[in-house]
């Protein structure tokens, strides 16, 4: 590889041309995805239901509801109005009542074909008989709002029973009090709409909060800007610690400020062009990738500092001389550290996928950049000899820093130890309500707002699945009968509620007819002079926006009803065919668990991978030792942790398999050390670990389950790493450890 | 327009004591109303050739206000804090919706406040107007609904008393008119 000017020129085109590219896609709009759905398999639902099942998600994502609490109603009521009138000004909200003239048009459409009955059948003589004493209770009490138009040709007030009867589990219906509910017209995920509705909330706060108002809010939007917010927090802290500290690492152990200046400025441009690559194959990145991208910071600085070490080590030789010192390490690092995080692109998770080309992206431009950029910036010293002996002092101190001799089999015995004991004692964490930290504040509103809306946060769904609407609307009317006979609560929100089957159209109709206005509609029409029958309405209106959103066809023309369910009785068994009940947070969390189990054979295909690597390279059985030292790390990564009560994930296994990548970085350089009779590599490799903890490491102090178990993994995997590579140099008693 | 009624219901409530003899006083200077109040309440509703009526008592307390219709059928409603009950006939009382956790009747026509005597609750929702009384002495009161969503559907409330409130006349948008008027027990 050519150390020339020309390599530079064209290394700094590429540069530029990947800044305006990433500049261009920042420019064009959002390119960070907050959505926790985003990290979750794709495979863990057939592709028909999940994408009915998101759709829906989707829309009730972007639903948000507010409760306005305040000690007399006149400033309740004020205060509710402000709100209102604010949300409406931002243009990010749409009222529930700008729809409820529709709504309220398709009941009254529907009146004599709906029930608030489950069947046809439970509307009986007794049932009749109700609602021919409440309506008129209606007429002749107090408040109702009955018209003269709506008594003619409705005399029943069947409308209003409808209204209220199906109104009761539903986010659309029921406003009262304090209550404002509606939906975003932006997605619930995008920052700016968070940071706009937030600032907004915290505006009328401000101004209400000396009258004693309260709010209880409750939304995917508040809990989206809540994680957004902890992960920014953790990029940035996170992310500026480590920096901070592997900048004040290096200038320890080098200084030389070109030397720091060299690695961030390489840290950075892998950075960049593994952001580059991702946004050109996605058209988001999961936040939490931005996150994992902090290991970047460990692997690439690896390279650099096993770079200046060679050269300083060897009186700063010429280019090529220079290259050909690390090509061999780090060469076999790149393959073996790429192939690791290649492996996370088959795990089948979106966030996973956007991480392998992530981070094999940076690993291989940070390969490329190390020999073609940072080798001919690097600059011999004035004094190279002084400068030589000066790095010497500091080798010997490193190495000294170092186990050695026996301390070495004790300390890895004691790691084995304790691996064991995480393997006889490991418990695992799969359930995705626990990986994400939720705001006990927004929980509290949550659990208030459940006492007007029982389905706000809802999670669980009624799939109901059809050739044609009719058919997926008698799934689900069969389903939603046993349901409600199970639980009568059970029911938030179903369409076939509102828009049955043509059958039960039929069978509505008839019990209408037979047990309602067989026996009191003369009396009903003589007692208000009715002159007048009803007349049926002769064609449909169309159907309200959130029930149309209720039916998803999908790519092979079936139709699913997606109800919402508030709860589902324990032991309920839904045996109807074509329905399925959809516990979003219980199936992501078995598929999971299905992950956690299934990674484990990415970790072996990258054993093998690396394996074919150092045999071809090396040509030699012994070198597979380069290999059993990451895999004895990785098990320690994963399990030690588990000795201590921290539970085993399926992202333990995924930074295992990062760890693997690492490991062999330091078994190979050591090996190489080791056949070259050198002295420096350990320095290095205690460096460059020195630097992976700062970065990878700290993820462990992350909030966030996934983050801080993937940082445990490594933290705990490193120095394992470290302590068995030196043991089995040791061991070998092949060069200067023996 | 339930809106319109609750305050409108919640203005008859207040004005319970017997007229007296001696001049009227403001509207705002009615006292907080107790005991029982005998009513009739007619309808007239459009494209029903025959006004609805129906008659009965209202009884008053701190607590709650109990509104029964005792002809043509009974209905016994009571209005407290806690929300609406309703028994029809020789049924159960029952919520009168099952939505929500409170119903807009009690939570925002500020009825409670009017029952302890707040007049000043009715202008809340309605823009007050005193207009000259016709015939005997007495006043005359018009409220405008200050709600634009609630003025779609009522047009106005007439109020006329002396000590209390006589009558009361619901106009709504649609041309149905209510006409409640109160005697004494």
């Amino acid at each position: 590889m050519p150390g020339s000017r020309g390599t530079l020129t064209v290394f700094l085109v590429l540069l530029l041309a990947a800044a305006l590219f990433v500049g261009s896609r920042l420019q064009g709009g959002q390119i960070f995805d907050t959505d926790i759905q985003s990290i979750l398999p794709n495979r863990s639902l057939s592709p028909a239901v999940r994408a009915a099942v998101l759709e829906t998600t989707d829309i009730s994502a972007n639903r948000v509801a507010f409760l306005v609490q305040a000690g007399t109603p006149e400033v309740q009521r004020a205060a509710k109005e402000d709100l209102s009138s604010l949300l409406d000004a931002s243009g990010l909200f749409i009222d529930d009542l700008a729809s409820a003239e529709e709504t309220g048009r398709w009941i009254y459409d529907n009146r004599e074909e709906l029930l608030c009955e489950a069947d046809a059948e439970a509307f009986d003589e007794a049932a009749a008989a109700k609602v021919r004493r409440d309506a008129l209770a209606k007429v002749y009490g107090i408040g109702a709002p009955v018209s003269g138009d709506l008594l003619r040709t409705d005399p029943f007030l069947l409308t209003l029973r409808l209204a209220d009867c199906l109104s009761a589990g539903m986010i659309a219906g029921g406003q009262n009090a304090g209550l404002l509910t509606g939906r975003l017209t932006e997605s619930a995920y995008r920052i700016d709409t968070q940071d706009s509705l937030i600032a907004l909330i915290a505006g009328w706060q401000d101004r209400w909060a000396d009258q004693g108002v309260t709010l209880a809010r409750t939304g995917a939007v508040f809990y989206a800007a809540h994680a957004g917010n902890s992960a920014r927090w953790e990029i940035s802290v996170i992310g500026m610690v480590g920096l901070a500290g592997v900048v004040l690492l290096l200038g320890l152990a080098f200084r030389r400020l070109s030397s720091v200046l060299l690695v961030v400025t390489l840290i950075g441009v892998s950075f960049l062009s593994g952001l580059c690559v991702t946004l050109f194959f996605f058209p988001k990145i999961h936040v939490l990738v931005m996150v994992f991208a902090a290991m970047l910071v460990g692997v690439v600085s690896d390279y650099a500092v096993h770079t200046f070490a060679a050269r300083a080590s060897n009186n700063w030789p010429g280019d090529a001389e220079s290259r050909r010192l690390v090509r061999r390490p780090i060469t076999v690092s790149m393959l073996t550290t790429a192939a690791g995080f290649a492996g996370l692109w088959f795990l089948g998770i979106n966030l996973f996928a956007q991480l392998a080309v992530f981070a094999v992206t940076g690993v291989v431009a940070a390969w490329l950049l190390v020999q073609g950029v940072l080798v001919p910036l690097d600059i011999r010293p004035r004094a190279p000899e002084r400068a030589a002996e000066s790095w010497a002092r500091r080798v010997r101190v490193i190495n000294h820093l170092l186990p050695r001799g026996r301390v070495l089999p004790i300390l890895s015995i004691a790691f084995v130890l304790l691996t064991l004991g995480g393997v006889l004692r490991h418990t695992t964490l799969d359930d995705v309500r626990q990986f994400q930290p939720r705001s006990p504040d927004l929980l509290a509103d949550e659990a208030v707002m459940r006492t007007v809306l029982p389905a706000a946060g809802g999670v669980v769904y009624l799939v109901s699945e059809g050739d044609t609407l009719e058919a997926a609307q008698a799934v689900e009317e069969a389903a939603v009968q046993k349901l409600l006979a199970a639980d009568p609560a059970t029911v938030a929100l179903a369409y076939t509620r509102f828009d049955p089957s043509d059958s039960a159209r039929a069978r509505n109709s008839a019990a209408i007819e037979t047990r309602l206005k067989a026996p009191y509609l003369d009396e009903f029409r003589k007692r208000f002079g009715l002159t007048e029958a009803a007349s049926p309405a002769t064609e449909l209106p169309a159907r309200p926006d959130w029930l149309e959103a209720l039916h998803v066809t999908g790519d092979q023309g079936r139709h699913f009803l997606v109800a919402q369910l508030n709860t589902v009785p324990p032991e309920f068994a839904l045996d109807v065919p074509g329905a399925m009940i959809v516990d979003i947070p219980d199936t992501y969390s078995q598929a999971f668990a299905a992950y956690r189990k299934l990674s484990t054979y990415s970790l072996l295909i990258a054993s093998l991978a690396a394996a074919v690597f150092v045999l071809v390279i090396y040509r030699s059985w012994r070198a597979l030792l380069i290999i059993a030292c990451p895999c004895a790390a990785m098990l320690a990564g994963i399990f030690i942790p588990a000795m201590f009560g921290f539970p085993l994930s399926f992202f333990s296994i995924a930074a295992a398999l990062v760890l693997f990548g690492i490991g062999i970085d330091y078994a190979a350089f050591i090996w190489e050390a080791s056949e070259k009779q050198e002295d420096w590599s350990r320095a290095s490799v205690l460096i460059g670990a020195v630097t992976t903890e700062l970065s990878m490491g700290l993820l462990s102090l992350s909030e966030t389950y996934p983050v801080s178990s993937f940082g445990l993994t490594i933290a705990v995997g490193v120095p394992c790493a470290l302590i068995y590579a030196l043991t089995v140099a040791g061991f070998m008693k092949r060069g200067v450890y023996s | 327009m339930r809106r319109g009624l609750a305050a409108l219901v919640s203005a008859v409530l207040v004005t319970a004591p017997a007229m007296a003899e001696t001049a009227c006083p403001a509207p705002g200077a009615m006292q907080p109303a107790s005991g029982r109040l005998p009513f009739v309440q007619t309808r007239h509703l459009s494209n029903i050739a025959e006004p609805i009526g129906s008659s009965g008592y209202v009884d008053i307390s701190d607590a709650e206000v109990v509104w029964t219709v005792l002809d043509p059928i009974e209905v016994r409603t009571v209005i407290s804090d806690a929300g609406i009950l309703q028994a029809v006939e020789d049924g159960p009382l029952e919520p009168v919706s099952s939505a929500g956790v409170a119903n807009p009747m009690v939570s925002e026509s500020g009825l409670i406040d009017l029952l302890k005597g707040n007049f000043a609750a009715v202008s809340t929702y309605y823009d007050v107007e005193e207009v000259p009384a016709s015939g005997s002495a007495g006043w005359r009161v018009r409220l405008h609904p200050k709600n634009a969503g609630v003025a779609e559907y009522l047009t106005g409330i007439n109020l006329t008393g002396c000590r209390s409130i006589e009558t009361v006349e619901i106009v709504q948008s649609n041309g149905d008119v209510m006409n409640i008027g109160f005697g004494t027990e």
